[in-house]
């Protein structure tokens, strides 16, 4: 069995003109929670779709669980659960109807496990689901995901319009769920204090192409920022994997990819030894990559 | 699979078939029992245009209310191949079309066959319409899969069903029949509903062209169904 | 800028391209096919009947949409943007209401304006007067503005366009149905446009009807005002519009097709034996024997005339065998028209037949020279040639252009009345039958003026000019004259009482008015109406033209086409409508026969009986 369980190979998606995905590459590992980053519109909804075999690119290769979603779709979609952002299912149906209904497409199906989900979730068997809260249909939404025992779990900003309590609840109890399965979890999102706790990879996705894929605590440990006092004829864009500069409060707050020695030798040069380092939470790192300057609009003191 | 599939149109159909089947045995019923009109008339008058509306109010609800709502993207993205979904979107529109046309059917041979027409000839009748709107059905199944709201779906039928009368009064005031030939007239779907009996030769024309026709209109929808982007919630 | 511009200028911004569109909709179907006609037959393209055609056909759809979207299009989010802001929304709504107003008549007028304009204007069925001209379409307009208030209120109270639309076009049906099978309800709409289109609608009736379309208009307008206050929104899905609008359907057909429908059943259908391309031409009765002239083929495969006896009883029948006229036909070049049977009352073994005979190759558009004879019939099976008697009826050709040749017999007598129309005379002969085998002329007589029905104007009384019968009281020769027409659309009843099916002043809602008649003076008899009854106008469209009247006390029927429509004329002279039959088949001709009993003839022979119809405290 491989050791990735999604993996996505110079991925090009466009609407007409409109370029979504340029050249896209990621491996997500297998048992991980993976989250998913980028702005609204970056694209991430395409490329889960792309993963699901719901669109063809334009050109490039997606492995879901081992399958080609392009020619092996209904493999995949057997193999994976998802919940969509915002999903509708039908309205009419009653709670106990849907699980029923469901089940039909999934030779895997747990009765048991549906049910246990179903009491765990709180959800009434006999409602309509035209009656169910916004959070129960999230939630039915993922017992209906997970009821298959997928390997792979797909979450597309599941918990859009949620609560902040709702939120929390949700991300702790179903991702602890998970990892305790190892079920590998590709979660996709633009709240980022939400996806920090839980995730054990980050991709950012921006401008079609993913510019930050790496685990967690290692863009923790690596992306820092350097804070800085002015100083004369101080060049900031020289500095190796600078992210971004920003003058605040009579200092400056340089943000760098790597704190390498190169890096630092460059910073020292510059602000000599008056520079202070600060760890970045995943917020500020996401900032960093898809609104810094890369210090060109810096202009030298 | 395709059992769930079907299921789950049924139970979103089954209540415009009720619809239908209530309200043209209701108007039949009347018509017939007093006879304002011969029962020729009667059955022309009301089974005409269900045979044109009933394939509109049936289509919306296949595609363009699910586009609507939303639920063809949660449908698509269970296991199952969009062929499955269409054949089982197709058998439960067309039960659901067939259906009211039996029963009517049925009811009407039984109540006042051999009374002015004959039981075959008003069974024959109903399968001529239903033939007749089964083709409609399809024509306007093809053309509205896009449609995302029930009012598009509508306004596409009625112009699929204006370009058809359209063809139909240019085949007449050119006198294509008689110019081309009769197989400029058995492409209408209306030709199915105007046959001349006393022609075998025309009748097989009309039989043999509608059926590549609706052969065709069934590639095309499984077609355009396949590369359908309903991924975007 | 002034309170109610900024609402004027939004309303105007959204509705210019849909009326120019419309525009262009309307003045496109009126004028495009004139317009290609004009180019070949150098004509003015601005004429024919399309302006009127649309503003019928297209006008309520246009009223609907348009009241449907004025306020469907306001729902929803840009609704909450309003309401939120400081808009008078009485204002807002009246000049909403106005702007749709002023949309839907500029667009439906438009074309006609062109046409009066032009002096072009033209009624697409030939009927109208010049008074018609604008009063017709002006009623209509009205009729357009009710429809737009219906749509308005509901585009304002339903949520979801389509929803409303759907419940506007029931609307629609309910306003142009409702009048026309409700009688007291017939001049909200047909009524008063058929009679503006005879130009017969005057001053004040306009007014009535104008004031009250608006009247309704200003209750709908009003309605919508307040449920917009309120923020009153009806919610229908789908499947509750659909049920609603099939009960209301299903109640409307049922309420306007039950009092209409038939309830009549025959009590036999009897088949004579008679095939292919056959047919029952004129039927003759005497007590419960009918005589059927029949046209069909015989085993020689060549059409000709026969006779069919069949005795009615209460539940079955015997049919005879037919007896064929070979000698009428045989010659294939001379044709043969049949006018009129009589069956001998002295002799009911002998029938007399008036028949004209002409070339085929003498038929022209002007008419066609015919020869009418008096054939007297045997009508014994066992004889090669049935026709034991002949007499020319016009030696001289006097009237080269016959058109009718009607018999009746009376006492003895036999009256034939020649009628022909170019050029035009009318000659009325009396036979004697004191030979019944061989009648025998004994009087020969031009008829001045043409017997029948007469009244010169509406505004005059009607009167019936009779046969010149001398030896004869009113009442015999009212039963002549009414069996010497051919076309029976009034009938002598009972104490010289006289039964009319006639249309209703300016309208085509036929009606059945009873008349009283004065004694004759100069051999006419004037009538006053003393009973009338109107029929409902639904039952006018189906049933538009008569066919035949009889009357057999204390019934009436009236053939139309394919049905026959009975009526019972109550001691208190009340005409009451008891039923009506209708089949596939063209009924021609209808007899009636004891117990209340009637023979229709079309391709076979139904009897009706209404003996269990009579009036409760009658006794027949």
């Amino acid at each position: 069995m491989s050791e990735t369980a999604i993996s996505i190979t110079d991925l090009h998606f466009a609407y007409g003109r409109h370029k979504i995905l340029d050249g896209v590459n990621l491996d997500v590992p297998q048992g991980s929670v993976f989250g998913f980053l980028g702005r609204n519109g970056a694209g991430k909804t395409t490329a889960i779709q792309l993963l699901l075999g719901l669109l063809a690119p334009q050109s490039g290769r997606c492995s879901v669980g081992g399958h080609d979603p392009q020619t092996d779709a209904v493999a995949v979609r057997r193999a994976v659960g998802y919940v969509a952002e915002d999903q509708r299912m039908y309205d009419w149906m009653r709670v106990e109807q849907i699980l029923k209904w469901t089940s039909s497409f999934y030779p895997t199906w747990d009765h048991a496990y549906a049910q246990q989900l179903l009491r765990q979730f709180d959800l009434p068997p006999k409602g309509k689901i035209k009656t169910l809260s916004k959070g129960q249909n999230t939630r039915l939404a993922l017992l209906l995901a997970l009821a298959h025992r997928p390997r792979i779990v797909i979450l597309d900003d599941p918990t859009l319009g949620l609560d902040p309590i709702a939120r929390k609840e949700f991300l702790r109890s179903v991702i602890t769920l998970l990892q305790a399965q190892g079920t590998t979890v590709f979660f996709s999102s633009h709240l980022l204090y939400e996806i920090e706790p839980v995730a054990d990879w980050v991709a950012i996705l921006d401008r079609g192409r993913i510019v930050k894929a790496a685990p967690t605590d290692e863009l923790r440990d690596t992306i820092r920022r350097f804070v800085l006092r002015p100083k004369a004829s101080m060049d900031l864009s020289k500095i190796p994997g600078v992210l971004d500069v920003a003058r605040q409060d009579g200092q400056w707050n340089v943000t760098v990819e790597t704190a390498g020695a190169e890096t630092r030798a460059a910073l020292s040069a510059a602000a000599g030894d008056d520079v202070e380092e600060l760890g970045l939470n995943l917020d500020e790192i996401f900032e960093a990559y898809v609104i810094g300057n890369r210090g060109r609009e810096v202009a030298p003191c | 699979m395709l059992k769930a599939l079907l299921w789950k149109e049924w139970q979103e159909q089954r209540w415009r078939v009720a619809l239908a089947t209530v309200w043209l045995l209701g108007m039949t019923a009347i018509g017939l029992k007093t006879r304002i009109l011969p029962d020729i008339g009667v059955v022309m008058i009301i089974w005409n245009p269900a045979t044109i509306i009933l394939p509109v109010l049936l289509g919306m609800g296949l595609f363009a209310t699910e586009r609507k709502e939303r639920t063809l993207s949660y449908l698509i993205v269970h296991p199952v191949s969009r062929s499955q979904i269409l054949a089982a979107k197709v058998m439960a529109g067309l039960v659901a079309y067939v259906a009211p046309f039996l029963v009517c059917g049925l009811m009407v041979c039984l109540a006042v066959g051999g009374r002015e027409l004959s039981t075959a000839d008003l069974a024959g009748g109903f399968v001529i319409m239903g033939a007749m709107g089964i083709v409609l059905f399809a024509w306007q199944l093809l053309a509205g899969l896009r449609c995302r709201r029930g009012e598009t779906y509508i306004l596409v039928s009625v112009i699929v069903l204006g370009c058809w009368g359209v063809h139909a009064a240019v085949v007449e005031e050119w006198r294509l029949t008689e110019n081309v030939g009769y197989w400029t007239w058995a492409l209408n779907p209306f030709a199915i509903g105007n046959l001349n009996y006393a022609k075998p030769s025309e009748v097989w024309t009309v039989i043999t062209l509608q059926s590549l026709i609706l052969a065709g209109l069934g590639f095309g929808l499984w077609s355009r169904f396949r590369r359908l982007r309903e991924g975007r919630s | 800028m002034r309170p109610w511009k900024p609402y004027l200028w939004k309303e105007f911004r959204e509705n210019r391209w849909f009326a120019l569109a419309a525009l262009g909709v309307f003045l496109g179907i009126s004028f495009v096919p004139q317009i290609v006609e004009a180019l070949r037959l150098q004509q003015k393209w601005y004429g024919g009947p399309g302006p009127l055609l649309m503003l019928f056909l297209g006008g309520p759809i246009l009223a609907m949409v348009t009241g449907v979207y004025a306020m469907g299009r306001e729902q929803g989010a840009i609704e909450r943007f309003w309401r939120s802001r400081p808009v008078n929304l009485n204002r807002w709504l009246v000049i909403k209401y106005l702007v749709g107003v002023s949309l839907v008549w500029l667009v439906c007028w438009t074309p006609l304006a062109i046409q009066i304009l032009g002096k072009a204007f033209e009624q697409p069925y030939g009927s109208g007067s010049d008074r018609g001209t604008i009063s017709m379409p002006l009623v209509y307009s009205f009729i357009l503005l009710l429809i737009y208030s219906v749509s308005f209120l509901l585009g304002q109270c339903v949520r979801g366009v389509l929803h409303a639309a759907i419940l506007s076009v029931g609307a629609m049906a309910l306003i142009f149905i409702i009048p026309l099978a409700v009688g007291p309800l017939n001049w909200l709409s047909v009524e008063t446009l058929l009679k503006a289109d005879n130009g017969t609608l005057d001053a004040r009736s306009h007014i009535i009807f104008v004031t009250t379309m608006t009247a309704f208009s200003v209750v709908l307008l009003g309605l919508a005002g307040i449920l917009w206050r309120r923020n009153v929104m009806i919610d229908v899905d789908q499947r509750t519009l659909g049920w609603s609008v099939a009960i209301i359907l299903l109640a409307l057909a049922a309420g306007v097709a039950f009092p209409i429908g038939t309830n009549l059943v025959p009590t036999q259908v009897i088949s004579l034996p008679i095939t292919g391309d056959s047919g029952i031409e004129d039927l003759a009765v005497q007590g419960s024997d009918i005589l059927a002239l029949v046209y069909g083929d015989t085993a020689l495969k060549d059409p000709h005339h026969g006779f069919v006896r069949v005795h009615v009883a209460e539940e079955t029948s015997v049919v005879g065998e037919p007896i064929w006229l070979v000698d009428l036909d045989r010659d294939p070049k001379r044709k043969s028209s049949v006018q009129d049977l009589v069956w001998s009352v002295e002799d009911p073994s002998l029938a007399y037949m008036c028949v004209r005979q002409y070339l085929e190759e003498d038929v022209t558009l002007d008419g066609v020279p015919s020869v009418p004879w008096l054939y007297t019939v045997a009508l014994d099976a066992n004889r090669s040639d049935p026709i034991i008697h002949r007499v020319e009826l016009n030696p001289g050709a006097a009237l080269s252009h016959l058109t009718e040749a009607i018999a009746y017999l009376h006492r003895g007598r036999l009256y034939i009345r020649l009628h022909a129309d170019k050029p035009a005379g009318e000659r009325l002969l009396t036979f004697s039958l004191a030979d019944p085998k061989a009648p025998s002329l004994i009087h020969s007589q031009d008829l001045v003026d043409r017997i029948g029905w007469q009244q010169e104007n509406l505004a005059k009384k009607p009167a019936i000019r009779l046969v010149p019968i001398p030896d004869l009281d009113d009442s015999a020769r009212l039963e002549i004259t009414h069996g010497l027409i051919h076309y029976h659309y009034w009938t002598p009843t009972e104490d010289g009482r006289v039964l009319v099916s006639d249309f209703d002043e300016g309208t085509y809602v036929p009606r059945l008015t009873l008349y009283e008649t004065e004694p004759s003076q100069d051999d006419r008899v004037l009538l006053h109406p003393i009973a009338r009854r109107r029929s409902v106008a639904l039952e006018g469209f189906l049933q538009p033209w008569l066919d035949d009247l009889l009357y057999s006390a204390p019934f009436a029927y009236r053939m139309e086409g394919n049905g026959v429509t009975a009526y019972r004329i109550n001691h208190s002279r009340e005409i009451e409508r008891i039923g009506h039959y209708v089949t596939t088949e063209r009924f021609r001709r209808m007899v009636p026969l004891p117990g209340n009993r009637l023979v229709i003839a079309g391709d076979r022979l139904h009897v009706l009986d209404l003996s269990k119809k009579l009036p409760p405290l009658s006794v027949r």
